[in-house]
């Protein structure tokens, strides 16, 4: 497929889809009802103020999330050359909720508000790096993926730490939620402290495609082709760390974005890196999106938590993608 | 939480500590009245609620220890009076070391704690939860009994119902409608110690009145659709901030907030369905007295 | 007129020496090989001498040290082709070789005329214009061998090293690639190979330089340095000369008696 008719058929299915987000909710509104509270001029202001100002929000920040960890995990396939790389499996978004947790809870957010989000963006760029200098160049699947259950593990297990030493009455229910993410009852707010830091680490990944492409020749090649791959390294660290951890400092933890989105759009853009990104982006929106109408839509007694849908649609993907590349690697 | 445009709070203050000490007061007489030498065998509470009972119906001096809950401003309603006494673990050690030889809990806990504690020969009474003012006497009665002190659980139970008495008869005709809220959206419907009060204080519950039974959650949307006349809160002025409360951080409940007036009640009142609970139902009334 | 050089270039790895002292040039308009047994530093040398490898000493083109070079220059005067392919994602042949022409393009631009030519150039004289669209993984290893040297071809730099092109190839391609060599030689770029092969270093090369355990054994025309002395001493080999057309052969003929 032509790549300019990919971004624009992707573009329109997640317009699409964020339309369908603001006609989900728990008060029943009509598609025309929809419109005119967007534009407000709805007949009712209480339709304004639940399309405005609750399902607008929520459907941006949840695009948001997706493009970040969709770009995210496109570019770590890349830079590692290996299709399991994810946000989530490489632990990135574990640490971003620990750096998250620890924030909130000695009360350094609460003296300076952006704290919240820089904390985030820093253990995630800390966990990034660290499973670079763990698995390294040319990781292979088994040596990449202990690393990032190890780098997990240790995150998670800090962060329940975290919450135990402090007084929450709460902190296993919000345990859940750093580790499943939720958009529920987000505001623009959420999405006003996400989007800088979301926006520069975009444009940070943006600039790895050139370094990707020639990376897939090997290290070596990269190099003789003028590719600072060092710089290459650090670019994506920090453009990842910067996207992921401000997706998770808002929403939580959401898993498998990063890898099913790259792994189902590779071969629509004939398996070359930098073209693989842009795409990567609106898919990883699409996808959470979606996920977040599921939530809406399937009855439940409380809401789903997002990570729960794309996890049992990533898991089963991921398992398959084992068995296809240990089938090949044979 | 700060005083906000439109808003009323209770009374705060000495009233709660008066009102405690006058229970006591009550209490101490009927003891006095008593005045048995007996050896009472030492008790002791494990849990927030238990405290509350132990604390309304022991003899003051055979109390082992409280929770360590006890001591919480924010939970216990018997704080003022915890301080002398030992604080205890959830745990069969703590209570062994108390010297307790009865100890008073509420229906959750581990029970390999009581098997253990049981295995000592330790005896165990667990107070029944309350959802209710006829549930909360029935608690009180149970343990009453247990503790042999039913003619002290007799006085109290005359004073609560006097009250709650002159609660009804004081209330204006409307019934406006009220929403509990928590900071994570969390509200109580029907069948809560929470709705039994606001009935009580005449007001209407919106959670009920959505459907809601037990503890719930409101849905954000559906609240812009049906206001209420009135917040309810408890403890929502945490200062931490948390994913968990994204509810309350939105800004459509915070404009809400900020045009409805709110009535805080202190958490420890119903934190558990015991005594306090009469003075919640009062401190809702007094605030549908006070000015806006 | 040099334009590569490398002075007294030595590559440690560990406490291990594994290229030492090692000084080599080449000018315009010639194809020089390296020789050596396996584990000589042929390809450490010529890593060093692309910049991929730090090492000690000093080389420069056209007099400038090549350290000295913003990678993006260095990329579009020298190219490389390693020895292993890499090849991570099946992208398709004309992709591929495209990568070639990065030194050239800026981020975010489209491709040129001269880039679209260059590619096109690459692909026919590597007889792979007929593979345009097939994927890496459905090429055999010879089809592979051929796109990755169009690639290092499409690049266009003056000075060519490349580490073993024609040992995954069939006797026909073998030709066809060294033909290719020599052309680009006589047109007046450098060209640096390391080869395995002594028959075609004695055909094709100008000049050939001999490593041994990283030391240069010896350096200069095939026929001078490819006596039965150094096959003896480095190979221990000994081997059968002939000629044909005019041009001498040699074959390795047969292990020597210790």
């Amino acid at each position: 497929m032509n790549r300019v008719a990919l971004v624009l058929l992707l573009t329109v299915m997640m317009t699409a889809f964020l339309f369908v987000s603001l006609l989900v909710g728990t008060v029943p509104l009509t598609a025309g009802t929809a419109v005119r509270a967007l534009f407000g001029v709805a007949l009712d202001p209480r339709h304004v103020v639940i399309v405005q100002d609750i399902r607008l929000p929520r459907a941006i920040l949840g695009a948001m999330v997706g493009a970040s960890l969709g770009l995210s995990g496109a570019v770590l396939q890349g830079l590692l050359r290996n299709p399991l790389a994810e946000p989530g499996l490489t632990g990135t978004s574990s640490c971003a909720g620990l750096g998250a947790v620890i924030a909130l809870y000695f009360g350094w957010s609460a003296a300076f508000p952006l704290a919240l989000p820089l904390a985030a963006m820093g253990m995630a760029g800390v966990g990034t790096l660290l499973l670079f200098l763990v698995a390294g160049r040319n990781a292979g699947t088994l040596t990449l993926i202990l690393t990032g259950v190890a780098l997990s593990s240790l995150a998670v297990a800090l962060t329940s730490l975290a919450m135990n030493l402090s007084p929450n009455p709460y902190a296993l229910s919000e345990m859940v939620m750093w580790l499943l993410g939720s958009l529920h009852d987000r505001s623009f707010v959420d999405v006003t402290l996400a989007l800088p830091f979301a926006a520069a680490g975009w444009l940070i990944l943006a600039t790895t495609g050139r370094g990707l492409d020639a990376l897939s020749l090997g290290e070596e090649t990269a190099a003789s082709l003028g590719i600072r791959v060092q710089r290459l390294r650090l670019l994506a660290i920090i453009g990842t760390a910067l996207a992921v951890g401000a997706a998770v400092a808002t929403t939580g933890s959401v898993g498998f974005v990063g890898l099913v989105v790259p792994h189902l759009l590779r071969p629509l853009v004939r398996y070359q890196p930098s073209h693989l990104l842009l795409p990567s982006a609106l898919g990883g929106a699409i996808l959470v999106v979606l996920a977040d109408i599921a939530v809406r839509v399937i009855p439940s007694s409380s809401e789903l938590m997002l990570g729960v849908l794309t996890s049992l649609v990533g898991i089963p993907f991921f398992l398959a993608l084992i068995l296809k590349l240990q089938w090949s690697e044979r | 939480m700060p005083a906000r445009p439109g808003s009323t709070t209770n009374g705060g203050g000495p009233r709660p500590v008066l009102r405690i000490a006058s229970i006591l007061a009550v209490v101490a007489v009927a003891a006095a009245a008593k005045a048995e030498p007996s050896s009472r065998p030492t008790i002791a509470s494990i849990d927030l609620c238990a405290d509350q009972a132990v604390v309304a119906l022991a003899d003051p001096g055979s109390i082992a220890g409280l929770s360590r809950w006890a001591r919480d401003v924010n939970l216990s309603p018997v704080a003022p009076v915890a301080g002398n006494l030992p604080s205890l673990a959830e745990s069969a050690e703590s209570v062994l070391m108390s010297g307790a030889s009865t100890v008073v809990a509420d229906t959750y806990g581990d029970a390999k704690t009581f098997a253990l504690l049981d295995r000592i020969g330790v005896t165990i009474f667990r107070m029944p939860a309350a959802d209710s003012f006829a549930e909360v006497f029935v608690a009180l009665r149970l343990i009453a009994r247990d503790l042999h002190e039913e003619a002290k659980e007799r006085i109290l139970e005359a004073d609560l119902s006097t009250r709650l008495d002159r609660l009804q008869a004081s209330l204006p005709p409307q019934r406006p409608r009220a929403a509990y809220v928590r900071a994570d959206g969390g509200t109580a419907g029907d069948g809560t110690a929470v709705d039994a009060a606001l009935a009580a204080a005449g007001y209407r519950n919106l959670a009920t009145d959505l459907g809601i039974h037990g503890w719930g959650r409101l849905d954000l949307e559906t609240l812009v659709m049906s206001p209420p006349d009135v917040f309810v809160t408890s403890s929502f002025s945490s200062r931490r901030w948390s994913l968990h409360d994204a509810f309350g951080r939105h800004p459509v409940f915070r404009d809400m907030e900020a045009r409805v007036p709110t009535v805080v009640v202190p958490a420890r009142l119903w934190s558990c369905g015991g005594w306090p609970l009469v003075q919640a139902a009062e401190t809702l009334a007094a605030a549908r007295r006070e000015p806006r | 007129m040099t334009i590569l050089s490398g002075e007294r270039i030595s590559v440690h790895r560990g406490a291990r020496r594994v290229l030492i002292d090692a000084d080599v040039d080449v000018a315009r308009g010639e194809l020089v090989g390296l020789l050596g047994p396996n584990g000589a530093g042929k390809t450490t040398l010529l890593k060093a001498l692309s910049g991929l490898l730090p090492c000690t000493g000093r080389a420069t083109f056209e007099g400038r040290d090549i350290r000295a070079m913003s990678p993006d220059e260095r990329s579009r005067r020298i190219a490389f082709l390693p020895q292993t392919i890499e090849a991570h994602w099946p992208m398709p042949v004309t992709a591929v070789v495209a990568l070639g022409r990065l030194p050239h393009r800026r981020h975010f631009t489209p491709p040129a005329q001269a880039d679209r030519e260059a590619v096109r150039n690459a692909m026919a004289q590597t007889d792979v214009t007929s593979l345009a669209s097939r994927r890496l993984n459905s090429l055999s290893g010879g089809e592979l061998a051929r796109v990755f040297l169009a690639r290092a071809l499409a690049v266009e730099a003056p000075v060519l090293l490349a580490d073993e092109p024609v040992s995954h190839l069939d006797p026909g391609h073998q030709l066809a690639v060294l033909d290719l060599f020599r052309q680009r030689a006589d047109r007046g770029d450098a060209v640096i190979v390391v080869l395995h092969d002594l028959g075609y270093a004695a055909r094709y090369c100008h000049r050939i330089y001999v490593l041994d355990q990283g030391v240069t054994v010896a350096q200069g025309r095939p026929t001078d340095v490819l006596s039965d002395d150094l096959l003896h001493r480095v190979y221990g080999i000994s081997a059968a000369r002939a000629s044909h057309d005019g041009q001498s052969i040699l074959v390795p003929w047969q292990v020597a008696r210790p």
